[in-house]
């Protein structure tokens, strides 16, 4: 299964793909124990595509997110991100990736809790350092519904209009990618399926490539695609590239 | 940025206030230090200046600080000065430290100290001639509400006011040099002589003459003084360096501790910012400017303090002259930021680097 894997991404090297991972491998080592948290993952996603990794906790789902969005670095294998190979480029590389191609979501949402609404929107604009305005912030606040709370602080906002500020912040600057971790873990069923929704419609107006990690299935299930992960490896991988390849992709 | 840094600065007020107080603390102790040092030295050499005619004669090792030396020289010296070419006149003269308001009283001859000052200017009365009689300047008459008739007691001795004359020259108390001289043990001895020259002469050659006539004295020019006493004095200028080191110091320690604080409580603030794509510059920027904010604001109430302490020394104690340069304003304030900024880079660095995933799962 290994080979064949391989056979096949090298031949989708060729292709257009917005995120190819190959033989993907991490480790980390507390206090002089090696925990492999990542033991040869293969992945490829076609741009615009909505996946959703899921697994148990602790799989490694978290780890292959943060690597995509160039926080971390792998141990062993090759990371493309819109044809870039960021697995083995430098801290400032991965950095400049992360600003003009990627949107992180968080779990606990990781707004600046001093700032308002607006203030935390023109954060993301003046890193990304793209000229926003004003308009654009009242806009995007338009469509995840806080057009009301502009002048509001996270506190004054609720788990779910936290939420769906995270997700303004994330798409801003109008990422290639989007990559969410466990959007959901924090909220009720309501506000889950606002934002879950949200990152839908999301996905299917801008075509950004949205990159969701759950481990609810029906949380997984408003994605395009599922993979599955299990300690570490990706357990349908073979079948997902197939999937990609058959489905038109490539 | 400016937002964020703002908001930062309002999320811990008591913080931001001490660290602000800190950097002020320092300009202030800059400031009021070298306003006193300066404004005392400057004061008393040109003071002295304005005094002493072309020249001053002092035994070898004696200081310009006349407030330390003793009455070591003979009196009978300035008929031997006055023999030399060039020299009109030699006023001998011996100073003694008085401790109670740390005040230089003169002791003189009326006729020669004339001369060689080219006469004080009085408002009322005149130089004392003998006995226990003293003259006094218009400050230290007002500051110690003393007229003339009134008693002045000096040297476990009464003196009776003789005269006021204007400030800025000289001693605050002039007295006869007989009867210091009596009062200090030290009879028919002075600490210096002021020496005048004759106008058609050149002053390096008087200064030669002087230096070649009397060997063994030092002769120092009335011109050169001021820079003499401000410049070369390797105890003043330790001085000044010490409480300009302590002051960069003070500002330095604070701004350090702050920020490696704030960093600490930050840390996912950190992570947030980098998961947003910002470099390492955009967060040693972020800390840097909050720093250099709180500096500058430090300068500012510094500044003020400083201004209003400075304006309590000079009601209080009207004999302590103050003078703070615009040099010296220039440079505490160059201290007060710079020793902040170079607080806040270990913090800075310390934040830029920090892991992003590590920082965002921070609790």
């Amino acid at each position: 299964m290994n080979s064949l894997g391989n056979g096949l991404l090298r031949e989708v090297r060729n292709v257009k793909s917005i995120i190819e991972v190959r033989d993907l491998r991490m480790t980390f080592k507390v206090a002089k124990i090696e925990i492999h948290a990542l033991k040869g993952v293969d992945l490829v996603v076609k741009p615009g595509e909505f996946v959703a990794i899921m697994g148990p906790s602790g799989c490694g789902k978290s780890t292959l997110l943060h690597i995509l969005g160039g926080l971390l670095q792998p141990t062993y294998g090759e990371v493309y991100v819109d044809g870039v190979e960021i697995g083995k480029a430098a801290d400032c590389e991965r950095t400049e990736i992360r600003r003009r191609k990627i949107g992180f979501v968080f779990q606990r949402f990781n707004l600046l809790p001093t700032l308002t609404t607006r203030d935390n929107l023109r954060l993301a604009q003046e890193i990304r350092k793209n000229g926003g305005t004003s308009h654009e912030i009242e806009e995007i606040c338009a469509q995840v519904g806080l057009e009301s709370k502009l002048r509001h602080k996270p506190f004054e906002l609720s788990g779910g209009e936290q939420q769906r500020l995270a997700i303004a912040r994330a798409i801003i600057n109008r990422p290639t990618i989007l990559l969410a971790d466990e959007p959901t873990g924090n909220l009720d069923s309501t506000n889950s399926e606002m934002v879950l929704t949200l990152l839908k419609n999301l996905n299917e107006q801008y075509k950004q490539t949205t990159i969701m990690i759950t481990h609810n299935a029906e949380v997984a299930s408003y994605a395009s695609r599922v993979v599955e992960m299990k300690d570490g490896r990706i357990l349908n991988r073979v079948q997902n590239v197939v999937y990609a390849m058959e489905s038109g992709v490539f | 940025m400016f937002r964020l840094i703002c908001s930062n600065l309002l999320q811990r007020p008591t913080r931001t206030l001490v660290s602000i107080m800190a950097v002020a603390l320092g300009i202030v102790l800059i400031l009021v230090s070298v306003g006193l040092s300066y404004g005392q030295l400057n004061e008393s050499a040109d003071r002295t200046r304005r005094v002493s005619g072309d020249f001053i004669l002092q035994p070898s090792d004696a200081s310009l600080f006349f407030a330390v030396n003793s009455g070591t020289m003979p009196e009978k010296l300035s008929q031997v000065i006055e023999r030399i070419d060039g020299v009109e006149r030699a006023a001998p003269v011996l100073a003694k430290f008085v401790t109670p308001g740390f005040n230089l009283v003169y002791g003189v001859e009326a006729e020669s100290y004339n001369r060689v000052s080219g006469g004080l200017v009085f408002g009322a009365g005149r130089l004392p001639h003998a006995g226990f009689e003293a003259a006094i300047d218009t400050l230290y008459a007002t500051s110690k509400k003393i007229h003339i008739g009134d008693m002045l007691h000096l040297l476990n001795s009464n003196f009776r006011v003789c005269g006021v004359f204007r400030s800025g020259v000289g001693a605050r108390v002039i007295v006869p040099l007989k009867t210091l001289q009596e009062l200090n043990g030290t009879p028919e001895k002075v600490s210096l002589f002021f020496v005048r020259r004759q106008s058609k002469f050149a002053e390096a050659t008087v200064l030669r003459n002087l230096s070649a006539g009397i060997p063994g004295y030092k002769v120092t020019a009335s011109s050169q003084l001021q820079s003499l006493m401000t410049d070369n004095l390797p105890i003043f200028r330790n001085f000044i360096y010490a409480v300009v080191g302590l002051a960069t110091m003070i500002s330095f320690l604070i701004i350090l501790l702050a920020m490696y604080t704030t960093i600490t409580e930050r840390t996912r603030e950190i992570g947030i910012l980098k998961s947003l794509g910002a470099s390492k510059l955009y967060i040693v920027n972020i800390i840097l400017k909050e720093s250099l904010l709180i500096c500058a604001i430090g300068v500012g109430v510094g500044f003020l303090l400083a201004f209003a302490v400075n304006k309590l020394i000079a009601v209080t104690f009207p004999l302590l002259p103050i003078e703070i340069s615009i040099q010296w304003r220039l440079l505490a304030a160059a201290l007060g930021i710079s020793g902040g900024l170079l607080g806040a880079i270990y913090p800075a660095l310390k934040a830029a680097k920090q892991d992003p995933v590590q920082a965002l799962s921070y609790e």
